[in-house]
């Protein structure tokens, strides 16, 4: 009886798939024995340099970017092997960024994207550094290859639309903020950013049909009224303008961004 | 004939008010559509993606790398209005 039991459990066992009997965590790292002096200093330094980096991760974690920003120098000079050396760099380009660091930080994300080409959180972050320091044309270009390696990041599609606006290349603004938006049609910001790509393209109506999508989906996003106001403004639509200057006053939170709207509606005359 | 230099005169500098005044209007017109046109600015840039530990961005939760490949604005750190 129960050698028969026993067969049709073992039956049972033998129909399942083979992910049902797989070990779901890995198995325990074997701990390297040597006593070769090259291979322990190589064992000694990738430990220092793991545990370097998990006091900088803890130090970026409470801001304190200087005291990070020498840990990470340390990591670097002990020449780490992957996935330390990108981390180091990567981590090493944040806190020179948040110093104001930014050509040196610029340095440290291209050279975590040397090490690892495949590193989005440093080429976005590179991208970011480079708006930071003005140089569009180097943004865009990081921007391109960020969006070449991920074709569906949002990130990559929102940041490349935002430096094509910003140098006047209304066409790749248009086509980034449309696939943004095909993923993400809840997404306000994408609207606003689409309708000042089509503003730039003379596309005045399909700019107040997304302006108004953005407002729909963000009541309170007094830019987005604003920019609905100088569109409607351009239409020589001044009424319509003055109401949506207003609105614009009533619902901005910034004081400065309040009185704009506020000037803007009272300069409008009935 | 000093009638006649009046009459011209007072023409002249109902002219010249006139059109001292148009060009006031039309620099009125010029700065309320330059001020709004300079309120069509693209959003800001992201921030900054946060620091990664020493696993590495393959880590299973390396949530900047995430962020940086994720398809869904929500979870890509983006800017909100």
């Amino acid at each position: 009886m129960h050698r028969t039991l026993g067969l049709i459990a073992l039956a049972a066992v033998s129909t399942l798939p083979a992910y049902a009997g797989a070990q779901p965590y890995p198995g325990v790292t074997p701990v390297p024995r040597t006593t070769d002096p090259g291979k322990l200093r190589s064992y000694a330094s990738a430990r220092e340099a793991s545990e370097r980096i998990k006091l900088a991760f803890a130090e970026e974690s409470r801001s304190d970017w200087g005291p990070a920003g020498a840990e990470l120098e340390r990591v670097i000079a002990l020449h780490p092997g992957e996935p330390q050396g990108s981390t180091a760099y990567y981590d090493l380009g944040i806190a020179q960024a948040q110093l104001q660091q930014f050509d040196a930080a610029v340095i440290s994300f291209g050279k975590a994207i040397d090490l690892d080409p495949g590193f989005l959180a440093a080429r976005t972050n590179l991208v970011t550094v480079q708006l930071l320091r003005g140089d569009l044309a180097a943004a865009r270009k990081s921007a391109d290859a960020f969006v070449a390696l991920a074709p569906d990041s949002a990130r990559g599609l929102y940041q490349r639309g935002i430096v094509a606006l910003r140098t006047g290349d209304a066409a790749t603004a248009l086509s980034d903020f449309e696939r943004l938006l095909g993923s993400n049609p809840g997404y306000a910001l994408g609207h606003y950013d689409l309708a000042i790509a089509e503003i730039k393209s003379g596309q005045l109506a399909e700019a107040e049909r997304e302006l108004r999508t953005a407002i729909g989906l963000a009541p309170s996003y007094a830019r987005a009224r604003l920019a609905l106001g100088a569109v409607l403004l351009r239409q020589n639509r001044r009424a319509e303008a003055k109401t949506a200057f207003d609105a614009a006053a009533r619902v901005a939170q910034d004081v400065a961004l309040r009185e704009l709207a506020a000037s803007l509606r009272d300069a409008i005359k009935d | 004939m000093t009638r006649n230099l009046v009459r011209l005169a007072s023409t002249a500098i109902v002219a010249l008010l006139l059109g001292a005044g148009a060009g006031l209007a039309h620099a009125a017109v010029t700065t309320l559509d330059d001020l709004a046109n300079a309120q069509l600015v693209p959003s800001t840039e992201p921030a900054l993606l946060g620091p990664i530990n020493e696993l590495g961005r393959n880590g299973w939760q390396c949530l900047p790398e995430q962020a940086a490949q994720s398809k869904a604005a929500m979870k890509a750190e983006l800017p909100s209005y």
